[in-house]
């Protein structure tokens, strides 16, 4: 009798201690920043989703941005993706079409009637056409990116510019460009080179100007005057000699560390850039202003990038990974990633609470309304992520170094297009 | 007589049965086996998979699985004019690093063949630029190569080879340079290995040449250069066949610009697969690199001296 009594507590025990183990599902999270502080942010919103979730692990893999491309390519095609990543927020056409992520509808749908969110509602307007395929979510968004122009007041006054008047117009920009190059200091870090930094700074002279990368018919649409004048006001800041001789082969790194050295008087950049000369005590920190990126003759257009997380199809814990999705891109986590990030984060409502009111970020907030994707205000394609690595900088370089006319290049980077299209 | 046949007769001693594990006709089987197991793993397996996926019709953004394509990937390839183009930039590649190798491994390792402590330390200095990462070396030398403050730029400002922007500006400077880069890589291995031959050159034929009133050209040429000859050949192939794979060092220096200048096969590929998702149609690129450098590994082979 004593027997049976022991063996009934000890498999009553060994239940006991087996039943939350088995309860318990793993979810495996590829974060892609290397940045100590996102780090130990994204351990904290795990974390605290964990205490509030005891059935649910989330493991987080680091995944450095520059090799995630790589990995999200071999393991959707021998296997091993995970349950929720990051991306970038122009691939997400591309995995999407690739039929590799899953929808995200019914657990928004879920999540708005049980906290009274409108997930919708605080997407911000350009970020809508990245998520939203098909009448479908397909991501929530973490951050969001735009570029303001950054520029050197001390270095104004000297060269004779009004440092409360930095230019408004990309011929205003080149022409300042050009007058505040002198002593070992460049008007513009300005990038020509076949790099994402040169794409992101160039959409917003395109579209500024009228530009547009799709036609109607769904075609490259560059092959338009708007489009050779932008090319040409752009590559202008390089043919006079506004910008580092070696920016048709510079990466965007090297720009920005440039204008922390005090060797640019002017760069388009995100808010992390102040950041980044505050922790370097930067000696003319109080002569920087952060002001509009320049407009076009049609009108103002901002870079607009950002990442969300997104949930694998192949996933075998969608629930418990679209809940890590919606906790960690909502209310009190996001913003404790976003203020240890020094990012704008992808929720509306959040972006106007402090400290997104402070400076520098209102200028930033105030532009993500102008910030449009490259192939505004077409609807995002899956090419895009093709797109974005080599054709448009190409042309680019091509113009600056003098290798190719603005027509020809035009006429090639629409070949280019039109070849990834129709493939 | 009985004595004799008894002891004829008498079978000799019983060796102690050895215990087999393999019966003896299987035991080189057996023997061979675990090389040929991991040659097969590491490269007949992935050899055959990338042929097969050659023949799949596989474009990640219109077909989420690979169908059958059969030789659709290969006629694409034939009508890719960028890709042929970078094809011959390969060759050009392979050709003038193992060039430049050899130019500047023979007379180090000459130098460095003798009996000295500068010698002894310089052999194991040399080796740095081999043991470096290419990430390393490629920041590296754009530092020398900007045009603001490169030392090396300054030199080729002042030879009259670079204007006022870094040569990785220009075309034919930056495919030239990168060449150079990729031979000065390389040319550790090629010296250990020069080096390695020329300590195994009996000096009884450099007496005999002396004898016979060869002077140190002629010892050079007549001695020296056949000695080692077969050990260029085989290492410069090796050096080549690691330069005809080479993605690492034109993708950190110049992303494969200026334009395509420096877009090499390794960096058509990785596009292919990483930013076109087309997995299929690369590894037809990969079966095509294979089987031309097989052909040309064969005619560099026979350039071998035989004995």
């Amino acid at each position: 009798m004593r027997i049976k009594a022991l063996l009934a507590a000890t498999a009553l025990a060994a239940g006991l201690a087996a039943s939350p183990a088995l309860a318990e599902t793993n979810v495996t999270f590829w974060q892609f920043s290397t940045r100590d502080a996102d780090i130990a942010a994204w351990n904290d919103a795990i974390a605290a989703f964990e205490k509030v979730n005891p059935d649910i692990k989330v493991n987080m893999e680091i995944v450095p941005w520059s090799e995630q491309q790589q990995r999200l390519v071999s393991a959707l095609s021998a296997g091993g993706l995970p349950d929720v990543s990051m991306l970038g927020n122009n691939v997400v056409a591309q995995f999407q079409a690739a039929g590799a992520l899953a929808p995200l509808d019914d657990y928004i749908a879920a999540y708005d009637k049980e906290t009274g969110d409108d997930f919708a509602a605080n997407v911000w307007p350009g970020d809508k056409g990245y998520y939203n395929l098909a009448g479908k979510w397909w991501a929530s968004p973490v951050n969001v990116e735009t570029r303001a122009l950054y520029y050197r007041k001390d270095l104004f006054k000297a060269a004779g510019l009004d440092p409360d008047k930095p230019p408004q117009t990309w011929e205003e920009f080149a022409a300042d460009a050009k007058k505040l190059t002198k002593d070992g200091v460049y008007g513009a870090g300005l990038s020509m080179s076949l790099d994402y930094f040169t794409v992101q700074n160039f959409m917003s002279a395109y579209l500024g100007y009228g530009a547009r990368m799709l036609n109607d018919d769904g075609k490259c649409g560059f092959d338009t005057p708007e489009f050779k004048q932008a090319l040409d006001v752009y590559t202008s800041i390089y043919k006079d000699k506004a910008t580092h001789p070696d920016a048709p082969t510079m990466n965007g790194d090297t720009f920005r560390k440039g204008f922390r050295d005090g060797k640019f008087a002017m760069i388009l950049s995100d808010p992390g850039l102040y950041k980044d000369l505050q922790n370097d005590k930067a000696p003319f920190l109080d002569e920087v202003g952060i002001a509009f990126v320049p407009a076009g003759a049609k009108n103002r257009s901002g870079f607009l990038g950002g990442w969300p997380l997104v949930l694998w199809d192949a996933s075998e814990n969608k629930e418990a990974a679209a809940k890590w999705i919606l906790f960690a891109t909502h209310g009190e986590a996001l913003k404790n990633l976003a203020t240890k990030g020094g990012f704008i984060p992808g929720n509306v409502a959040l972006a106007k609470q402090v400290p997104w009111t402070e400076f520098p970020y209102p200028v930033f907030v105030e532009q993500l309304q102008d910030a449009k994707a490259y192939q505004a205000p077409s609807e995002a394609i899956p090419q895009m992520g093709q797109l974005e690595v080599d054709t448009i900088q190409k042309a680019v370089q091509a113009v600056a170094l003098g290798q190719k006319s603005t027509d020809e290049a035009t006429a090639e980077l629409c070949t280019a297009i039109n070849d990834v299209l129709a493939r | 007589m009985a004595m004799t046949l008894q002891t004829t007769r008498r079978p000799a001693a019983a060796r102690p049965r050895r215990q087999q594990i393999l019966p003896d006709r299987l035991l080189p089987y057996g023997m061979i086996g675990p090389a040929v197991f991991v040659a097969f793993a590491i490269a007949i397996i992935p050899l055959c998979y990338a042929l097969w996926l050659s023949l799949q019709d596989w474009y990640m953004l219109r077909r989420p699985t690979p169908v059958w394509g059969g030789l659709v990937n290969y006629r694409t390839l034939l009508s890719d004019t960028a890709l042929w183009a970078s094809f011959g930039r390969t060759w050009i590649w392979t050709i003038g690093t193992v060039v430049v190798e050899v130019a500047l491994a023979l007379p180090i390792a000459l130098l460095l063949n003798r009996e000295s402590a500068v010698a002894r330390t310089a052999s194991a200095v040399i080796l740095l630029p081999w043991v470096t990462p290419f990430i390393v070396l490629g920041f590296g030398w754009r530092f020398l190569l900007d045009s603001g403050v490169g030392p090396i730029h300054a030199l080729l400002h002042v030879l009259g080879l670079a204007g006022d922007s870094s040569i990785l500006n220009d075309p034919v400077g930056a495919f030239a340079m990168i060449i150079f880069i990729s031979g000065w890589k390389g040319t550790p291995f090629l010296v250990i290995a020069i080096l390695a031959a020329l300590k195994s050159i009996p000096d009884e034929l450099y007496e005999a040449a002396e004898v016979d009133g060869a002077g140190p050209v002629q010892r050079f040429v007549h001695v020296t250069l056949p000695e080692i000859w077969n050990t260029i050949v085989t290492v410069g192939l090796v050096l080549g066949i690691l330069a005809f794979y080479s993605f690492d060092l034109p993708w950190i220096m110049t992303k494969g610009g200026p334009q395509d200048a420096t877009t090499l096969v390794g960096i058509a590929m990785y596009k292919a697969v990483f930013l076109d998702l087309r997995p299929a149609y690369a590894a037809a690129i990969s079966v095509v690199m294979l089987v031309l450098l097989f052909i040309a590994s064969l005619i560099t082979l026979r350039l071998r001296r035989r004995h």
